[in-house]
């Protein structure tokens, strides 16, 4: 089935709100699964993977482990689309004052959402390179880069590697592109294989396509969500729907 | 750090033309919710502008199928030609009894339901809205469908409009005077709801529609020349000898009902940077009006004509509720002594030579804010120029955006210069927190509860802005006690779930009309102000509240006809209509 972006948003919103997310915290959340979506990166895939999980563990937000320019953030084993909005306004603000700043995250699912937030914070003129690694895909790095100032570039690669270890996820931010170089090229050893790359072209493609037609969405995973947002609800009583206004008898309509 | 500041400035400047600057009222008065409750339609409501576009872009409506039965039910598509572009106005009419018939969100059956479609319409589209579009909310449509809406017919006028045409008469003035429209919506959907276009494909890919509910107003439009066509066919069916059509002069003061609860409320709280832009408009416009110095004798005799006319319409506006009656009493009162006043020399005198702004600082010190309210946008109507290119920029960005850098001593002197209104509140009184916003299991309807009282609490909406304000305020008072040269985002590394309020109060205190000034969980909350705000924008007369928590009113009244668009003599000034003389 199709929806439009903006009921797809309202939905995630709510859905997020029964998980007891804050109101920040569910918007950010919802914001990262339309915008990863958007962005072609698969949004609504991950949501739907991770919906389960996200509806029965107890969320545990992640924890700034050691903070000075670089931060190290343990995320518990839960997803980067909730709790991480604060450390990645920390390491923006950390970037801009000493022209660079980065971020190691550990014990992280889905950390693909995290690209939204960065993407956020690159409009307001910065420029970051995230990398990752998936559980159960260890010899494959994924690698995306976002030029920030006026218009966002998103570009992205899939690295083939051998032996590699590694964090699960390492952010990078600074004011200058160059500094982004700098970082890819000492992340990736002569070893590795690039298998897969998307410029920001193609990821812009898939954002203007977004814009201006309707979103596939699996009806099953449209149902789960407002399965969850139902739980909002208030059941009606005759007392609640006096709370919305006595009709008028039929003689006055 | 970046180019963003906060500024703290008590007014802004707005260019009225070039090199001449103008001093905006402050958003402790303007954005006041009570002040909320005095709006009046002006020719910046979305009707006006609508009107006006379809008029000077030459915008073309016809019948491409009109097939009802003799009762009226059936189905019928319109053709709009809006310079290069083009829509289809579908109109299903379905059998109803009056015991089903309900203005409430929750029915689930109505006399009409409706669709603004983009482009043609291929016969497998219609099928498939023929099918969802008497579902409404439960229903799914194509992504080039603009609005969804359904109307009930009126049962005080409807059938006896039919009888009068059918006997060969003009339906009774008196009678229109009370129920000025044959047709009632109840809901008018749009903005990517059940699968139609979002907003921002209907703003950049839809020419005609691009200003915020202009597709949502034309569906009104539509609607009120499909209740007339309706029951010009029941009749002339009813009666082929002898039935007459409606007369233009009468037909134009047949307008459109609506019928409006609390689901408008929530979105002037989640919009708030749309709404404090709307209000910028609509003051750019009265500073710049009010910066003429051209108060001359034609022009107080063209006021006081106006307010004569004002005087009339609200003396033939019917409303059962008290307060809102004793509102028009007391407009009407204030008015009349306003045009004794203009008649004499030395008043008018005065007038000619202190200006505008004279007649707005006397009229807001002498009768208060309803009149304050009414006389503003009734200047607008001197200088079209001036007010008329706003509508244009009644869209803006509402993205609501951090500035994690900023001292956290600073965020907080912002929150306490541009929120005092809120932390002015004692929510330890029962009184001040008393009420909670939910959603109902019934179709999400938004609904008030008693938070001592009622279940749900829990799970109220994010609607209190002010009780938020407080909370974090305090939060934050705390946090630079501890740690004085923190920043913003520190706070937030400490206090995640301040997040949504942080990011609000930083981005609206950027502007100069920020939130709503009101305390929503008050007890003594009159809900009415906020439907009321929203209701001016769009234009509506005839308010008409029917409790605290809803309200009729009535669309398109006095409006140019799709005959006059399409004969390109569409008339501007339609505002506060009074009953025809036959």
């Amino acid at each position: 089935m199709r929806v439009s972006s903006g009921e797809l948003l309202a939905q995630l919103k709510q859905s997020f709100e029964a998980f007891g997310a804050s109101q920040g915290e569910y918007e950010s959340a919802a914001s990262s699964v339309l915008g990863l979506e958007r962005w072609g990166f698969n949004g609504l895939g991950l949501i739907e993977g991770a919906l389960s999980r996200l509806e029965t563990d107890p969320r545990r937000p992640p924890h700034v482990v050691f903070e000075s320019t670089d931060l190290l953030i343990d995320c518990f084993g839960g997803s980067a689309l909730f709790g991480l909005v604060p450390s990645v306004e920390r390491l923006y603000v950390n970037a801009w004052r000493n022209n660079g700043a980065q971020a190691t995250v550990k014990n992280c699912r889905e950390p693909e959402f995290i690209l939204p937030l960065l993407v956020k914070v690159c409009e307001r003129g910065c420029n970051a390179a995230v990398q990752w690694w998936i559980d159960g895909e260890p010899q494959l790095v994924h690698r995306v880069r976002i030029e920030g100032g006026g218009g966002v570039r998103v570009s992205s690669q899939v690295w083939e590697g051998a032996d590699v270890v590694a964090c699960d996820m390492h952010v990078y931010m600074s004011r200058d592109t160059q500094d982004l170089d700098a970082v890819e090229s000492n992340a990736i050893g002569p070893g590795f294989k690039l298998v897969q790359q998307r410029g920001h072209a193609e990821h812009l493609a898939c954002f203007q396509r977004s814009t201006v037609s309707a979103i596939e969405i699996n009806p099953l995973l449209w149902q789960r969500l407002e399965d969850i947002g139902r739980k909002m609800l208030v059941p009606a009583t005759v007392q609640s729907r006096l709370g919305a206004g006595a009709d008028a008898p039929p003689q006055k309509r | 750090m970046g180019t963003r500041t906060i500024t703290n400035a008590s007014h802004v400047l707005a260019s009225a033309k070039e090199g001449q600057a103008l001093t905006l009222r402050s958003a402790a008065l303007v954005m006041d919710l009570d002040r909320f409750g005095a709006l009046q339609p002006s020719r910046l409501s979305f009707m006006r502008t609508l009107v006006r576009r379809m008029a000077e872009e030459a915008w073309r409506i016809h019948s491409e199928r009109f097939a009802l039965d003799d009762q009226g039910h059936g189905e019928a598509v319109y053709r709009v030609v809006a310079g290069s572009e083009e829509y289809r106005f579908v109109v299903f009419s379905r059998p109803l009894s009056d015991e089903q018939r309900n203005d409430r969100v929750i029915s689930n059956q109505w006399d009409l339901t409706m669709a603004l479609v983009q482009g043609e319409l291929t016969g497998e589209q219609l099928k498939r809205l023929r099918i969802n579009v008497p579902l409404q909310e439960a229903g799914r449509v194509d992504d080039n469908v603009l609005v969804l809406s359904r109307a009930n017919r009126s049962s005080r006028s409807f059938q006896a409009v039919i009888e009068r045409l059918a006997a060969g008469m003009q339906p009774d003035v008196e009678h229109l005077k009370v129920v000025g429209y044959l047709c009632r919506t109840t809901a008018v959907y749009g903005s990517g709801k059940f699968g139609m276009a979002d907003w921002q494909v209907v703003q950049s890919y839809c020419h005609s529609f691009r200003t915020p509910f202009s597709a949502e107003m034309f569906a009104c439009f539509m609607l009120r020349h499909f209740s007339c066509e309706q029951v010009e066919h029941i009749a002339r069916v009813l009666a082929p000898g002898t039935a007459v059509s409606i007369a233009p002069h009468i037909k134009r003061y047949i307008g459109i009902g609506n019928a409006t609860g609390l689901g408008m409320a929530p979105f002037l709280i989640k919009h708030p940077k749309l709404i404090a832009h709307w209000m910028l408009q609509r003051e750019t416009a009265l500073a710049r009006v009010l910066s003429q110095s051209d108060c001359d004798d034609q022009k107080l005799d063209a006021l006081k004509t106006m307010l004569a006319q004002v005087i009339q319409h609200l003396n033939e506006t019917t409303v059962d509720e008290r307060q809102q009656q004793q509102r028009n009493d007391g407009l009407v009162t204030s008015l009349s002594h306003l045009i004794d006043a203009l008649e004499q020399p030395a008043f008018s005198g005065w007038l000619k030579t202190e200006g505008w702004s004279a007649l707005q600082s006397f009229v807001a010190d002498r009768y208060g804010i309803d009149t304050d309210e009414l006389v503003q946008v009734l200047l607008f109507e001197f200088y079209p120029d001036l007010v008329d290119p706003l509508e244009e920029s009644m869209a803006v960005d509402e993205d609501l955006d951090l500035e994690p850098h900023v001292l956290l001593s600073e965020c907080l002197a912002v929150i306490k210069t541009h929120y005092d209104w809120a932390l002015g509140i004692d929510f330890q009184q029962p009184d001040h927190h008393a009420l909670f916003w939910y959603r109902s299991e019934e179709k999400m309807e938004p609904r008030l509860g008693d938070r001592f009282f009622e279940m749900g609490a829990e799970k109220e909406m994010p609607m209190l802005i002010a009780y938020a304000v407080r909370e974090c305020c305090d939060l934050m008072d705390s946090f630079v006690a501890e740690f004085p040269d923190s920043l913003v985002v520190d706070f937030l590394m400490q206090h995640p779930n301040q997040l949504g309020i942080v990011r609000r109060i930083q981005s609206l205190s950027k502007l100069h009309y920020g939130d709503i000034r009101g305390n929503l969980s008050d007890k003594n909350l009159q809900p009415m102000h906020l439907l009321r705000a929203k209701l001016s924008f769009f234009g509506v007369g005839k308010f008409d509240p029917k409790s605290r928590l809803w309200v009729r009113n009535t669309m398109f009244q006095g409006a140019p006809l799709v005959d006059d668009i399409n004969a390109g003599c569409a008339e501007d000034r339609w505002y506060f209509p009074v009953a025809p003389v036959l």
